[in-house]
């Protein structure tokens, strides 16, 4: 499997190189940011997942130590690296709140690149790709990802996306309103997506936001009907059955739909 | 070895020495040798460079913890230098975000709390007190 990778996947494949590593699970971050010479500690941080002040060329990175989760202390760590490769001769402080981190698409260019960087940094694409190659697509793929790179089960999904073995599109929704969406390479359907939109009634979305409902084990994978999410050719083409897998984070009042064909 | 042996073990040795050092001073032949031995000439290389990658980077990493040791004078320092600017009647943040070109990235300066201010501030100086300080000791 060949892949096209963007500037930022570029230069994480490449620090990861000078590291010797093929996988950074194989190493402790902290150790990997240390020994590219930026200055690492975790402290508490108020409202911020983490934080990079830079002058000439040196650079303190501080990750708030009061992240609940390893797996998203992991991923700001990552972030930070990758402002720390790209970013530390153009801007010398950028602080970064879980907003910055989870609106990737949506957070401004040094952003999205930071985030991009740390995507692949912790999940190298081809790494990543093997480990989905055989599997049939579900939550259980995503949580064997999500273990297998010590990285959140949003990371996981975000990566899916454009690294996975199966097309799917993506949801991102927050306090019940369509954010952004983005589809792997091979979905050849429509969805209908209206920005700042309530997700469709039909949908798991729609449901966890609005009912105490919680869906777990096998019931993480939901049937729905593809008129709920996508677009029909027209009135007369049947309906048929889809997939979704509603990831709902009750705590930031996020979730994100992963859609796939039955 | 008997007594009547043509060769010594000091011109066996010789040889072999010889030979090795036939084939390994050349890299061709020396990779032809290997490979025709059954190894997997480049991979061999690819995990050694690895390897000595990752020695480089836990030895880089083990540098700059002991640096990070030497900053806490400079740390010490920028916090009083900081806690003295904050003081003065005439302090104004976008001068000295001017001055010090300490341009910030996504956030506003208004969303900045007093307390986050005084912490960014600490950081940009103690950077830059470490390389004064690495700068005089030079």
């Amino acid at each position: 499997m060949t892949f096209k990778f963007s500037k930022a996947e570029q230069i994480a494949k490449s620090t990861l190189d000078d590291c010797g590593l093929d996988d950074p699970t194989q190493f402790p971050l902290n150790e990997i940011i240390l020994g590219r010479k930026a200055f690492y500690e975790e402290v508490p941080l108020d409202g911020k997942d983490g934080e990079i002040v830079s002058y000439h060329g040196k650079s303190i990175i501080h990750v708030n130590s009061e992240i609940p989760f390893e797996t998203r202390k992991r991923f700001a760590a990552a972030h930070e690296l990758g402002h720390y490769e790209m970013h530390r001769h153009l801007h010398p402080v950028f602080t970064d709140t879980e907003e910055v981190m989870m609106n990737w698409y949506k957070a401004g260019p040094q952003e999205t690149e930071a985030n991009e960087f740390a995507a692949e940094f912790l999940m190298p694409s081809e790494v990543f790709y093997k480990e989905c190659e055989r599997k049939k697509f579900g939550p259980d793929v995503i949580e064997h990802l999500a273990n297998r790179f010590q990285v959140s089960k949003t990371a996981a999904i975000l990566k899916f996306v454009k690294r996975g073995n199966h097309p799917v599109v993506i949801v991102y929704c927050k306090d019940n309103r369509m954010k952004w969406w983005k589809s792997s390479e091979g979905f050849r359907y429509f969805l209908e997506f209206e920005r700042d939109k309530h997700p469709p009634t039909g949908s798991v979305a729609y449901e966890l936001f609005t009912t105490t409902k919680i869906y777990s084990g096998d019931e993480l994978k939901q049937d729905i009907w593809k008129s709920d999410w996508l677009r029909m050719k027209n009135d007369d083409e049947p309906d048929s059955r889809f997939f979704e897998y509603c990831l709902f984070v009750r705590s930031f009042n996020y979730s994100i739909s992963v859609i796939w064909e039955k | 070895m008997s007594n009547n042996a043509k060769y010594s073990k000091a011109d066996f040795i010789r040889f072999v020495m010889s030979t090795i050092e036939h084939e390994s001073s050349d890299k061709e032949k020396a990779k032809e040798y290997l490979s025709a031995q059954g190894l997997n000439v480049d991979s061999i290389v690819s995990d050694g460079m690895k390897r000595l990658k990752l020695l480089q980077l836990q030895i880089s990493a083990e540098k700059t913890k002991a640096e990070m040791l030497l900053a806490e004078t400079a740390k010490h320092k920028a916090s009083e230098w900081v806690d003295g600017l904050l003081s003065k009647i005439d302090f104004s943040l976008p001068e000295l975000i001017k001055e010090e070109e300490l341009t910030l990235s996504f956030r506003n300066i208004e969303k900045l709390s007093k307390e986050d201010i005084k912490k960014l501030l600490v950081k940009h100086f103690t950077l830059k007190f470490l390389e004064e300080q690495t700068k005089g000791k030079k």
